[in-house]
Formats: C-alpha cells, structure tokens, sequence
C-alpha cells in the first residue's frame, strides 16, 4: 500500500492553459510548401492554379489534404462563388466550397461542447452546414470517383445530427470509391464515438474493423489510436482517464496499431504532410502509455513538422509538445531535454521549415 | 385510352345548378353542395354550419342506401348512394325539408351530439398550429379552435345562418347515374355567396413551428394550376422513394389538400418517422424539395402524372370526382372545366413549370417538427412567438408577486409583458373571441391568433380583468362552463432520443414563448378539426385535384 498518494501524472489528463511556458513552433499547413504557396495565391483570390492542380492530383490522400487544409480559411471570401460559376462541369470547386462552408460552420460554433456554443450560434451554424451539405452533394453527384465529398460529409451529417444510420451510409460511399479511405475512416470514428450520439463500444469495434482490413503498412490502422484517445477523453476525470492509456490491454491494442503502420518497414503513407499526422497521433499516445523511448523515436522522426491535433486537447499544442518532450528526456535520462533546435539537429532536421510558427 | 372519358349535362332543378353525368353502372350517387363551410365562421360562432348540417339530418337516422353529410372550409355536402334513383329523390327531398324546418326540439341533443363528436374527434393538432400562424383566429385559421358555437347559440342564430346560405341561389346539385324522376329541390330563395380571399398574416415564410407529434409535416399554399398539381403530386411520389424506399425513414409520405379560397389551397403534407429519425427524415424531405425547385421534373414524371390525371377520369371514382370540382367551380362563379381541356391543360406542365412551382411551394412553406431540427433551423426561422406590435400608452399592472409579467391597458387594447421585447398584445378592434372561463379567468384572442388570458388572481388590482373584458363587444363574448387554463406549462411534444436531445437544444425564453405565444391558444383552447365527416370515403370528401 502506498504510504503517500501519487501525484497525478499532468500529462496524463487535459490541463488548463499553459502560461508562457517554452513551446515548440507549429509549422503551418504542415509546412507543405506547395500548400503555402497555394495559400497565398487563394489569399489573392487566385483560384486558377490551384483548381488544376487538384484536378492533376490523382492520389485521394493528397487531394483531400489540399482541400481540407486550405480550405480552413475564416470568414467567407467571394472568389469561392467566382470559381464555382467560372467552373460549372467541375466537381472540385462545389468540393472545396463544401470543405469551407463545413469549416466555416463550425467557426460559427466553436469547437467546444454544446454547452459552450451561444444560442443565437445555432442557426448560424446548421445555415452553414446545410449548404456545406448541398455543395458536397453535388461535388459527389459531378465526379462518381471521388470519395472525398461522401468522407468530408461525415461531419457534416454529425452537426446536422443526421443519426448514425446516414453516417454509415455517407462513409460506405466513400468505402466504396476509396477503400479504406483515411479521411472516411478517422471522421467516422468521431461519428461513432459517444459524444456524437453512437457508442464507444461501437467506435472501438468499427477501428477494429478498419485495422483489420488493412494490410500491414496501411497508414489507416492509426484509427484503432484515435479511437483510444476518444475513450480517453471520454473516461470519468480522475483515476481512471489518468491510468486509461496504462492499461496493458490499451498499450497492447495500440502499439500493434504502431506496427502495423507507423513503425512497419512496409509503411506507405500517400504523402509526406500525412505521415506527419499519423507519427504525431501515435507519439502522443506513447507519451500517455510512459513508452518515452517510442515518443520520443517518434518526435525525432517528426521533426519540425508537429501537427496541432492531438496535442491540443491538453491546452496549447506547441507547448504541450515541448513539455512531453521534456518530460521523456527526463524519465529516461534523468536530464532535461536539449533545446529545440539541438534536438532537430541531432534529429539530423535542418532548421525549422516554411511555415513555421510559434506556440498555435 | 380505351375507356370513354365522362361527359358532364348541365340543367336546372327548381332553380338549382345541376351537373350530371353516368357513374358506376347500376350505382346512383348524388350530392346537393352549398357555398358554405368552417372558413366562412367567425370564431365565437364557429360550428354554426356543422350545427345546421346535424339538424338537417337531425330526424332523417336510418335509411337503406347510404347518405352522409359533410362541412370543409367552403363547402357544406349532403351526400348519397343507391342503387335505386328513387332513393336519390327521397334523399334529397329529406334534406330540403330538414333545411326549412324548425328544430328547437333537438337543438339540446344535437348539440351534446356535436359535442362528443368534437371530443372523440380531438384537435387539428399541428396542421391547426400551421394554420392559425398563417391566417390567425379567422378563416382557415379557424380550424385550430374549438367550435365554441356549440356551448353559445341558440335556435334563432342557427336559423339566421341557415337562410344566409343553404339557398337555393347558393346551392349546387350533381348526379352521377340516373337523374330520378320527378325530382324536386324545394329550397328557400337566395343569392350566390361569394367566397372571401383567405388573408394570410405578414408571416416571413419559409418558417417552423414545433409541437408535431409522429414525424414531420409541410404545410404549402399554391394557386390551383395544374402545374401545382403536377408539383405536388411528383413531390409526394419522390418523398416516398427518398423517405420511405431509399431511407427507410418513413411509413407514409401524406398530402391532403384543403380549399382556403377559389384561388388557392391548402396542401398538407405529412411524413411519419420515429422521433430519433427525424432530423435526417427532416433534411431529406427538404433536400429533397429544394432539388424538384432546382432541376424541375424529369420527363418520366411528367409522363407519369399525365397518365394518372388521364386514368383518374375513367377509374371508378372518376365522375363523382369530376362533378364534385365542376360543383364547386360553379359555386364559386367560374366556368366548369371539361375534362377534355383538363389533360390537355396537365399535358402542357413542364420541368419549368414544376421547378417554378416547387419554388413557390417552398417560399409558402411551414414546417412542422417535434422539436428544433438543425436540418430545419439552417434553413429557416422559427415563427414570431411575440406581438410585433405594442400597446404605447396606457395604464401598467403589476402581477400580484414580483414584476413580471406586467399588463398595459390602453384605449385600443392590452398588451401582457413578460419580459423585456416579450409582448402578447391584443387590440380590441382586432378582438376574435373573449373566452369568459367560469373561475373568472378570461383568454382574449386577437384575429391574429395571438391570446391573453387574463386570471384576476394574477393581478394586484383584479378589477382590471372585468374593466378589459368590459371593452370587448358582447357579440364576441363566449361563456364556458369550466374552469380557465391552469399556468401553461410547454406543450408535451414528444420526448427526442438522447441523440437527437442534443440537437434539440432549447433556446433561453422557450418557456416564456410557450406561455405567451399563439402556442398557448393551441394548447389551451384547440380541439377541432375538419368537421362533420362520418367516415365517407376521401374522395367524396375533397375534390380540389383530379384524383389519381
């Protein structure tokens, strides 16, 4: 019997914001350059390029990741309108408008809890999602082949509350254009889980399914770690969210997930700005499993490219980041963490990339 | 088409219209149609015209051929069906002798009669809602309400409106069979009345209104065109594909259609789900609406709606449909249409006309949902739950605790404050009915719908409840025998699965809305709906549309 309460492990749960504590930059749009670059062309208006080069993008992973990445913009710019009119056979700019207005939707919400989200926020953002509805609609009845309008729908369905039996419906469309496809299958296991009216049983049974049908290499079999992070999250605060990613059962589950993907010599992710997400996703869950020589395997295989998600569920990801980084030198040389830029360096990373910014 | 289509004789009977035409072979049906019905009331005499259809009937019980009677919004219907003419005759002179006789004897009996009807019948439920927010206390909206006629008047009001409209000038006969011999239509003399434009409220429309029990329902006003027509019977058909075949979301995808003027009707259309179903049942119904105003009708469709409008005059029902519209047209002054003229008119419906039509339909539209539907919020408003005017000046109450709500008393009317913003107010040049509760309690209802009621124990000053009651004419004054509304609680709409709970986030005030608005007329007073049917068959009942 412990003669003295442990000390709840702080990384362990989601904590309240940090206060000027060292973080690590966050690169933006995954300091993908072609992105940047396309980023402020769209800034200009400039939707030219852009719409032929997703249409020259034949990889579903790669398409959707420009899509989804830069259509992230605030507000409503009225060259979408241009470039749907200028474009009327094209699916595309129906796509990326759907992508904006479902990302515009939820700027509209906030992304807290409902309990959080201002009355006169609602009918704003179910306006938004109906027309990010109506747009993925017709992007997916213009070009049959895509799955991405039927993938990215999932959330959109999610804030329509559209019920579990059309979120199955909308991720076996996009099943059934792209198997397994990685946007499908990470959006539906939020659409699964509890808090989005499904149950975490079945989230955890469709992860498994998904991992299941991969072959080894997949990036997908990441799904079964974001399906544990949502029980995580999900766990009664205390004793049993702080122990969740200790249990063997967990560790067990998700580090065969890891080999499988992320740690397989077959690995075969579509491109590089996604790895980064799939890395990002599995060394956070190390870091909650105390697997640190994992994490940090992971983090030097990172980089600079760290991804805002999932580190941001504990406060800033920047400095959640620095801190787990820091915490894993200590737990396993007793010593503090080099700074920043000698870690990448001893990485073998050159200075930090395009994009980069500080403490998102 | 090999079946001939039905040719319609027009002559004249002791002054009366009468429409004829063959039937079912060796079958007789006929029906003596007045100009008259529920939306040509007003509110504290409403069921007048369902008291005057029991009465006619009130000493004809058995016989051994069927008859019926009925009241819609315009029209009142005697109605029978024999094998034998003579029936036909004997019907019918019934009916005349039952409208000129006097019927003080059995007033008191037909009246619980009506009442228990009314009961057993219960309320018009949500399409009332939709219709008192479209119309207020008058007109269609009347339908929302009790027919407070029932417990107020007596044999000299009935007879006054008795000779007002069951006239032989505002009556109109139709035969489909044999014409019996020697028949007579010895009605009082009148004139042709007139049918009034239903005024619709300034409502900002597409809307919603909540409180729907059972899934989901449209209510849509469209001119009588064939492109209408078209519209809705394509709308009804894809919505059951959508809703029921693809979805799996739906029993029945309904449309019944009420006559609110000869210009325009009233199409209510229903779809049944389970409460965890309807928020994706709810954005599929309007998907799938808002694609027919897009794109229009495929030609299939029309191909298909021009069959069933063709097939619909040489079915069975054909001809008593047929004479029924011409009945009706009649009456309301316009020319009867051929038959001839009507598929060429359906043949004519294009996609556009379609799209265009299913375009007005949605701007005429409100929506019925058990509770807030984000798939509905993001595509419309919910209704005012408040007055949008206010009463300026006039003399404040106080609640007997506290500050609110309060109650400002001027000249022109009242006005109950719940909270700041949060008016109710009725004017007394707009009063429909003041409902006078035996518990002293009095609920007045604006001709918008909009309803005070007023409990002297609520008020610090309880006098102000007789001094308002006193600036309300006597001729709108309804006495009831039971006690007022108890504290309104909001209405018990159906409880949504925890899953669709989450969408259905109440919005602050909800309970303030609920008490004040014309929901509280709805929960309170309501309870009628279409009156005087006994179970005839739908399509002797409506004749709006060629059937199917």
């Amino acid at each position: 019997m412990a003669l003295f309460r442990k000390k709840p492990d702080p990384a362990s749960a989601p904590a309240p914001a940090a206060a000027q504590r060292p973080s690590v930059p966050i690169p933006k749009l995954r300091g993908d350059e072609r992105a940047l670059a396309f980023e402020a062309q769209l800034a200009r208006g400039q939707w030219q390029e852009f719409h032929d080069f997703l249409e020259a993008t034949t990889s579903w992973g790669m398409r959707s990741f420009y899509a989804t990445q830069l259509s992230a913009i605030s507000g409503r710019p009225q060259w979408l309108d241009e470039w749907v009119a200028a474009r009327p056979g094209s699916a595309l700019p129906l796509l990326f408008r759907g992508l904006h207005g479902k990302n515009w939707a939820w700027e509209a919400r906030g992304g807290g809890r409902a309990h959080t989200v201002k009355e006169d926020a609602w009918p704003l953002f179910h306006a938004r999602l109906v027309e990010a509805d109506r747009d993925l609609t017709a992007a997916a009845a213009l070009d049959e082949r895509d799955p991405i309008p039927w993938a990215e729908s999932l959330p959109v369905a999610m804030g329509l509350s559209l019920g579990q039996v059309e979120l199955r419906r909308r991720f076996d469309e996009a099943h059934r254009r792209d198997p397994l496809n990685a946007g499908a299958c990470v959006n539906m296991i939020h659409a699964t889980a509890r808090k989005w009216g499904g149950s975490n049983e079945s989230m955890l049974q469709f992860a498994r399914w998904v991992s299941g049908q991969a072959p080894d290499g997949h990036p997908v079999h990441k799904v079964v770690a974001l399906a544990h992070i949502e029980m995580w999250l999900d766990s009664p605060k205390g004793e049993a969210q702080q122990g969740y990613f200790r249990s063997e059962a967990v560790k067990q589950e998700v580090m065969e997930a890891a080999r499988r993907s992320i740690l397989s010599a077959n690995y075969a992710p579509a491109g590089l700005p996604l790895s980064w997400a799939d890395r990002n996703v599995f060394a956070f869950c190390f870091r909650l499993m105390r697997e640190y020589g994992a994490q940090l395997d992971q983090m030097r295989l990172i980089g600079p490219y760290v991804v805002g998600f999932p580190w941001n569920y504990q406060g800033k990801a920047g400095v959640k980041y620095e801190e787990h980084r820091q915490h894993a030198f200590k737990q396993l040389y007793g010593l503090a963490g080099p700074p920043w830029e000698a870690f990448l360096a001893s990485a073998g990373w050159s200075p930090a990339p395009a994009g980069a910014e500080r403490a998102l | 088409m090999s079946q001939p289509l039905p040719v319609v004789e027009r002559g004249t009977i002791d002054g009366i219209p009468v429409l004829r035409s063959s039937g079912v072979a060796g079958r007789h049906m006929a029906g003596l149609v007045f100009r008259v019905g529920q939306f040509d009331e007003v509110l504290p005499d409403r069921g007048i015209t369902h008291m005057v259809e029991h009465l006619t009937l009130g000493g004809h019980h058995e016989a051994a051929y069927h008859f019926n009677a009925s009241v819609e919004g315009r029209y009142t219907q005697y109605i029978v069906e024999s094998g034998d003419p003579a029936d036909i005759a004997g019907y019918l002179r019934a009916v005349c002798a039952g409208l000129a006789a006097e019927h003080t004897a059995i007033l008191d009996r037909e009246r619980r009669i009506l009442r228990t009807e009314a009961a057993s019948r219960g309320g018009a439920g949500v399409l009332g809602t939709c219709l008192v927010e479209r119309y207020g206390a008058r007109g269609p909206g009347l339908l929302n309400f009790q027919e407070f006629g029932f417990e107020r008047l007596g044999w000299a009001d009935v007879a006054a409106w008795r000779a007002r409209w069951f006239t032989a000038g505002n009556a109109v006969l139709w035969v489909a069979g044999d014409l019996p011999d020697g028949l007579r239509l010895p009605l009082p003399y009148g004139r042709a009345q007139a049918t009034p434009d239903a005024m619709p409220l300034p409502v900002t429309l597409p809307a919603y209104v909540t409180g729907a029990k059972g899934g989901l329902a449209a209510a849509l006003v469209t001119d009588r065109s064939f492109a209408s027509h078209a519209t809705l019977d394509i709308l009804q058909r894809r919505l059951t594909q959508a809703l029921r075949h693809d979805h799996g979301l739906t029993y029945d995808v309904g449309l019944d259609v009420l006559e609110v003027d000869s210009g325009h009707l009233h199409a209510w259309l229903t779809a049944d789900a389970l409460p965890e179903q309807v928020p994706m049942a709810a954005h599929v119904l309007l998907s799938t609406f808002e694609a027919l105003a897009v794109t229009g009708a495929q030609e299939a469709e029309l191909a298909a709606y021009r069959r069933r409008v063709e097939d619909g005059y040489v079915s069975p029902a054909g001809p008593v449909g047929l004479l029924q519209r011409q009945a009706r047209a009649v009456l309301d002054g316009k020319p009867p249409r051929s038959v001839a003229d009507s598929i060429r008119l359906a043949a004519e419906v294009t996609t556009a006309d379609v799209a265009k039509a299913a375009q007005s339909l949605r701007d005429s539209m409100l929506v019925a949902a058990p509770y807030d539907v984000p798939a509905i919020q993001g595509r419309m408003g919910r209704v005012p739950s408040f007055s949008a005017s206010t009463i300026a000046k006039g003399k404040v109450y106080k609640p007997s605790a506290g500050e609110l709500p309060s109650l400002t008393v001027s000249d022109e009317g009242v006005m109950l404050t719940r909270a700041a913003g949060e008016h109710v107010t009725v004017r007394y040049a707009d009063a429909a009915v003041l409902l006078r509760w035996n518990d002293g309690k009095q609920s007045l209802v604006g001709g918008d719908g909009f309803t005070v009621t007023l409990d002297p124990a609520q008020w610090q000053d309880a006098a102000v409840v007789p001094a308002v009651a006193a600036r309300v004419p006597g001729g709108l004054v309804v006495p009831l025998d039971r006690p007022g509304p108890a504290a309104p609680r909001p209405p018990a709409a159906s409880a949504p699965p925890p899953a669709a709970a989450k969408a259905a986030r109440k919005p602050k005030g909800r309970l303030a809305r609920t008490i004040t608005s014309r929901m509280f007329a709805v929960a309170c007073i309501a309870s009628s709906s279409l009156a005087g049917s006994r179970g005839w068959p739908p399509e002797a009942r409506s004749a709006a549309f060629p059937r199917r």
